[in-house]
């Protein structure tokens, strides 16, 4: 079998998952997650072969002739519109992260979803396992946790979703890669809202779907209008083309001054500010962890919202079309303001969170904005460094914290406590009772500060704070670089709470470590945290600098058309890095290491009402229900409803019915009925009655419709013959 | 007679010895399984050697028959519905008690019919071909014999099948007047050099099309449809609906475009008001049908309205070969989505004529996914509905009608299509949204049957393009 | 020498006499009486044309319809045996289960 048609194979296996276990084996628990472990292992298989074969090809050959194919799919007009799959080194990255961090969540999700344990007491499906209790030998009643309900279900999906990404992945053009997008989404809603039974699963899963939505919508037009200006979707075509590319920077697009490349590029960006939770439509991604900890997992850290991100990276070479060197073009410019304000922005509000998934989330949009920030200012390479590294650390700590919640749980079975398990200020001391999750999680953590030298966080945000000092974006730098004290500040508060000093309840005294099945994971991924940065280490970095080749500078870079070449080595954003980094993660640590059960957070008096704002998420949500959603309640309430119907057309049809009066009920039969109903029913019910009218036209009698076919013939061919032969 | 006349008849002989042989077989041996056998082994023979005349473009007989990749696209069809009915008619002839060895032999009759309809480029052999793949189907019609309604079916057909027999020859004879000859080439040759009559030449064009019309159930010639693919017997049902169609549809095809595109200006407005009616006829009284035989019914009259739809363009020489490919493929995905929701049918058909009301489909979704998933595939198909086969089908199909310049029709044709959603939708719902008991017959061709037509209708779909290339090389030897 | 025409006018009645048969008459043999006539009306305008233009096509079509003919009445006749055998009459008009 060749690479090729292996790269067409890659997503299939999660796809056919998906339809087994929703076809046949739903109710087979065991059966369902072998099928789709199976699935994610087989695809993982397929991307480290693709990855292999790929990197031996050797990054120039790779980035001049990558590994392509397509076929014929709609004829249009005078040529067809193709589909395809195409690996370059950029794709080539991207299959491993997906690939590995796919399976690793797949593997976690059986111990999250606590197979092997018994049927709950009143588990229903909708709602999250309540416990079960368990009678043992000498007969002491023990509630120990029970198994999700709808177990089956929640792998049908994921395989679903891993179908979607690995088709974004591997597409060569906007249309698959929009439908692998739209099928994230629209897992991302079934997931978020798998316990349906909650009101606020149910609030968040609409929230989410609805907010991208509108992301969604520009970034169609984004595609429409390229497709109208070059007539093509293929990647190669559109971003290896020079001419093209320089036609589109040039033409003027009529809207606010932008050329056509401008307004392509900020309408496809909308579509990312949706999918990535950037500022302003960020809002969705902190609800969206009412979704089960994998999903926050997969989805919401380390694929789906990547997604965004590597739609933007794939954009580079329209994005950039026209900058002169150093310059910025209006869509990066746009990118960098907005990916610079909202990394600040979500660290701020991170630091007020006391849900230990909602930190997790705002630290998503963060760093999400150290991304965009990046190619904002044209560091391709750091962008998707950090993308890479971000996957991996981000993905660590959310099935790290998934791993605390389910050993706090245990812990709450266990002493019969009624608190939340996901407060951070009801844990303490998980240390000593989950030493794995623990280590892993600092790895993580430290790698999320940005931790030198030893973690990957270090070196992709280092390389992203060199390229702004170096090209001289003082304000981006500053942000930057001001967000990461922040970041190091509450992962620390974060670490310290959880993990470190003594017990804050009963509840955390009895945790207790969690199922290989989800320790395994965990460990992988730390692994990847902490060595994944060393394959980055710029050439100038002093003393280990140079040992080992830039790798992935000199892969990726050969995806643009112009190879850019490394940043030069200075030691005012390394000190600044080190700075911040050390420097907030000893604050963090400084500040929240002696508190005690029960107190509020320290921070909450000194910072006052500023505090209060922070922790409700600068009233964004607040604020867009008073923007958008009221006045849309509103309106379809009160002005469709209330005036165009009952005011208004129910006056006229007072006022008629009251001059028809005269004539009698006939003339309301006739008017009132149609017209209030609507057009809609009247077409439906009369189709159905000429169907069943015209039944009766088949009598069954032969000779009838011998006579009907032929008086109908007789009479079209004399109005015909008259018709043509008479001038 | 020649080698070549011998070659270009070649598979046609072959099915035709075959048939007598099981014939002869039959009424001597008297296993029903050994005819069912070597029934399939005779027309899987028949395809090889079809399938082994591509690409040969040779003519026979005198430029009587002309075997081209038309030809060869069509018997593929053919014999593919014939391999299809007989895995569908296996069990359902033994179910019903009408398990007589003749079924396999009309059937092979029928279908060498229409491969030389395939062939035929001989007004004489139209005729021919015409009446031997219509007789056979007048038996199979009234097979289910003590049964009223199956005779009553049968009776019906050949009476309107006689009927227009007796138009199509008369046109013949009339066109022969006009240009003292029955080769279509020869018509075509007469009226390029201005010899021919044309004012009866007109007249017996009109009356050919009448008589194959009624071959094809357009409507106002339809009015069998219902009534005969209601009495016969389902498996009969399902290769009439496609193989009838798809042989009249051949014989339009050759004699309109390749002998009298002259006439295109007259008798184009003809096949407009032809094509727009039977689409909107063919929906309509299907919306109020609660027997699903007589629904599938009505639905293929509305599919050949469609396919007429987009032949009426053939009259502009630049459109015409899209016009005939688009109308061959529909055929293809026509006869496979046909097949696939004929074998549901059978599978839950019960004897007596039980078990065809379209309540009884309620229940299905729960009680058997995979053959509720298997109709609901064919109902998106068709329907139009992508991923399927009878999107790729309708798109082809719109595309040439509009290239023809025809858009009132085409709009006509998707208003229709969105009626037609209805009642297919409707048998979808019924199937996973109502409760019901159903019994379902699960035999092991029937249901290689319902995955076979199930998963092509999809794979095509995505593959759809060198199908698409094939049934466009097929047009460019006729022309 | 007949004028073709006349020829023609006659065949052309024939079919319309053999069409309104089968309209009209209800007994099943009757209408295959008929349809035979409007089979032989065709026949008669092939033989007219064939003399009009001195070439034998017409002729030899002329067979092959006769034999078509046969071929179909043959089976037409055994229908109508089986529908006998179950229903007892021959009445056209009496098969009308199928409707709708």
């Amino acid at each position: 079998m060749g690479i090729k048609t292996l790269i067409w194979l890659l997503p299939l296996p999660p796809l056919l998952a998906f339809f087994i276990i929703v076809l046949f084996t739903n109710r087979k628990k065991a059966l369902s997650h072998t099928i789709s472990v199976g699935a994610a292992f087989l695809s993982w298989l397929g991307s480290m072969v693709v990855f292999f074969f790929a990197v031996q090809k050797g990054a120039h050959q790779l980035g001049e002739h990558p590994f392509a194919s397509s076929i014929n799919w709609l004829p249009l007009a005078d040529k067809w519109l193709k589909i395809g799959v195409m690996v370059d080194p950029l794709t080539a990255v991207g299959l491993f992260f997906v690939a590995w961090t796919v399976f690793m969540i797949f593997i976690y999700s059986i111990g999250y979803q606590n197979y092997g344990q018994p049927k709950g007491d009143h588990d229903q499906k909708g709602l999250p396992p309540h416990g079960a209790t368990v009678i043992d030998e000498q007969g002491h009643k023990h509630k120990v946790p029970s198994i999700e309900p709808m177990y089956s279900r929640f792998f049908a999906f994921i395989g679903l979703f891993a179908f979607g990404m690995y088709t974004l992945i591997i597409s060569d053009n906007m249309l698959t890669l929009f439908v692998g997008w739209e099928i994230m989404g629209l897992c991302s809603y079934l997931l978020i809202g798998f316990w349906y039974a909650k009101p606020s699963a149910r609030a968040a899963m609409i929230k989410a779907f609805i907010t991208t939505r509108v992301g969604d919508v520009f970034m169609l037009l984004g595609i429409g209008a390229l497709y109208a200006f070059t007539k093509t979707l293929n990647f190669r075509e559109i971003f290896f083309n020079e001419e093209l590319l320089h036609k589109m920077a040039t033409t003027p697009s009529g809207f606010f001054g932008l050329s056509v490349a401008g307004l392509i590029g900020i309408l496809l960006f909308i579509g990312t500010v949706g999918k990535s939770a950037q500022f302003p439509l960020h809002v969705w991604l902190p609800d969206a962890m009412e979704g089960p900890t994998p999903v926050s997992a997969m989805i919401h850290a380390a694929t789906m919202v990547s997604a965004g991100v590597y739609m933007v990276i794939r954009m580079f070479p329209l994005l950039s079309a026209g900058a002169q060197h150093g310059e910025l073009t209006s869509p990066m410019m746009a990118m960098a303001f907005i990916g610079a304000f909202t990394a600040l922005f979500a660290a701020s509000i991170a630091l007020a969170q006391n849900d230990i998934k909602r930190v997790l989330a705002f630290s998503t949009i963060s760093q999400l904005g150290y991304m965009i920030a990046a190619l904002g200012i044209g560091a391709y390479v750091a962008a998707i460094f950090h993308l890479l590294t971000h996957a991996f650390f981000k993905a660590l700590l959310f099935l790290g914290s998934g791993s605390v919640i389910h050993g706090m749980e245990h812990g709450i079975y266990h002493v019969d406590e009624d608190i939340d398990p996901q407060n951070m200020f009801n844990m303490g001391g998980l240390r000593k009772k989950m030493p794995i999750t623990f280590w892993t999680f600092l790895a993580g953590g430290l790698a999320l500060s940005g931790f030198p030298i030893i973690t990957a966080g270090f070196w992709s945000k280092d390389e992203i704070l060199a390229d702004a000092f170096s090209n001289g974006h003082w304000m981006v730098f500053g942000t930057l670089a001001f967000a990461a004290l922040l970041t190091a500040f509450y992962t620390m508060r974060q670490i310290t709470l959880t993990f470190l000093g003594k017990p804050k309840t009963r509840a955390a005294g009895h945790a207790q470590e969690t199922h290989w099945t989800m320790t395994l994971p965990l460990v992988v991924l730390a692994i990847f945290a902490i060595g994944f940065g060393w394959v980055g280490i710029p050439e100038q970095f002093p003393l280990i600098g140079g040992l080992i080749p830039n790798w992935l500078h000199d892969f990726v870079i050969t995806t643009l058309p112009h190879h850019l070449g490394e940043v030069g080595f200075n030691w005012a954003p390394l000190l600044t890095s080190l700075v911040v980094a050390l420097g907030g993660l000893f604050l963090g640590w400084y500040v929240y290491k002696d508190v005690p059960a029960g107190a509020e957070d320290p921070l909450k008096k000194p910072m006052g009402f500023v505090y209060k704002v922070l922790q409700n998420k600068y009233y964004f949500d607040e604020l867009y229900d008073i923007i958008f959603i009221k006045p849309a309640i509103w309106f379809s309430e009160t002005v469709s409803y209330l005036w165009m119907d009952r005011k208004i057309i129910d006056g006229i049809l007072h006022f008629i019915a009251r001059i028809a009066f005269q004539l009698g009920t006939i003339f309301r039969d006739w008017f009132d009925v149609p017209v209030v109903n609507g057009f809609g029913d009247f077409v439906g019910e009369s189709t159905k009655k000429i169907g069943k009218s015209l039944r009766v036209v088949q009598t069954g009698r032969v000779q009838q419709y011998m006579l009907i076919a032929l008086v109908i013939t007789v009479a079209t061919l004399f109005y015909y013959l008259f018709s043509v032969f008479t001038p | 007679m020649t080698t070549t006349d011998l070659l270009s008849v070649f598979p046609l002989l072959i099915l035709i010895l075959w048939a007598c042989l099981v014939l002869l077989l039959d009424v001597f041996l008297k296993r029903e399984r050994l005819t069912t056998i070597l029934t399939a082994i005779g027309l899987v023979v028949t395809l090889g050697f079809s399938i082994s005349q591509n690409n040969l473009n040779l003519t026979g007989f005198n430029n009587m028959v002309v075997v081209d990749n038309f030809a060869v696209y069509l018997n593929i069809i053919f014999l593919g519905s014939g391999l299809l009915a007989i895995s569908l008619a296996h069990d359902y002839l033994k179910r019903m008690g009408i398990n007589r060895g003749e079924f396999y032999v009309l059937l092979m009759f029928s279908i060498s019919g229409m491969m030389l309809m395939a062939i035929a480029a001989d007004l004489i052999v139209f005729f021919l071909a015409l009446e031997l793949l219509s007789i056979p189907l007048y038996v199979l019609a009234a097979f289910a014999r003590p049964r009223v309604e199956s005779e009553e079916a049968g009776m019906k057909y050949f009476l309107l099948g006689a009927f227009s027999g007796g138009f199509v020859v008369y046109g013949i004879a009339l066109v022969f007047g006009a240009t003292a000859t029955t080769n279509l080439s020869g018509i075509a040759a007469r009226i390029a050099e201005h010899q021919a009559d044309i004012p009866l030449l007109t007249i017996g064009a009109a009356l050919i099309l009448v008589g194959f019309s009624f071959k094809v159930a357009v409507v106002p010639f339809q009015m069998w449809t219902p009534d005969v693919y209601h009495g016969a017997p389902s498996a009969v049902t399902a290769f009439m609906a496609i193989g009838a169609k798809a042989a009249g549809f051949a014989a339009l095809m050759r004699i309109f475009v390749a002998a009298l595109p002259t006439l295109s200006e007259q008798i184009t407005p003809i096949i407009w008001v032809l094509a727009a009616l039977t689409m909107i006829v063919g929906n309509i009284v299907a919306v109020a049908q609660s027997n699903i035989k007589r629904m599938l019914a009505y639905s293929s009259i509305a599919h050949a309205g469609y396919i007429l739809m987009a032949l009426v363009s053939y009259g502009q020489s630049s459109v015409a070969s899209v016009s005939v490919s688009a109308a061959l493929f529909y055929l293809l995905s026509y006869a496979v989505t046909n097949f696939g929701a004929w074998a549901v049918v059978i599978a839950v058909e019960k004897a007596e004529g039980k078990g065809l009301a379209l309540d009884d489909y309620a229940g299905i979704g729960r009680k058997y996914p995979a053959l509720a998933a298997a109709m609901a595939i064919f109902m998106l198909s068709f329907t139009g509905v992508p991923p399927t086969l009878g999107f790729v089908g309708k798109f082809y199909l719109f595309r040439a009608v509009i290239d023809g310049g025809y858009i009132g029709l085409a709009v006509i044709g998707v208003l229709t299509s969105l009626i037609s959603a209805f009642y297919y939708l409707r048998v979808v719902v019924i199937m996973y949204m109502r409760d019901g008991e159903p019994e379902v017959r699960s035999e092991p061709w029937l249901n290689l049957t319902t995955a076979f037509t199930a998963i092509a209708t999809i794979v095509l779909s995505i593959f759809s393009a060198p199908i698409l290339q094939w049934a466009s090389q097929a047009i460019l030897s006729t022309f | 020498m007949i004028p073709t025409t006349y020829y023609i006018v006659l065949s052309a009645l024939l079919f319309t006499i053999g069409a309104l048969g089968v309209l009209i008459r209800r007994n099943a043999i009757i209408i295959f009486m008929a349809i035979e006539l409007m089979l032989n009306a065709a026949n008669l305008a092939f033989v007219a044309f064939t003399r009009m233009y001195g070439i034998i096509d017409g002729q030899v079509f002329v067979f092959f319809v006769m034999t078509v003919a046969a071929a179909e009445v043959a089976v037409g006749l055994a229908l109508i045996v089986a529908i006998f055998r179950t229903k007892h009459n021959i009445d056209i008009d009496q098969l009308n289960n199928l409707k709708g």
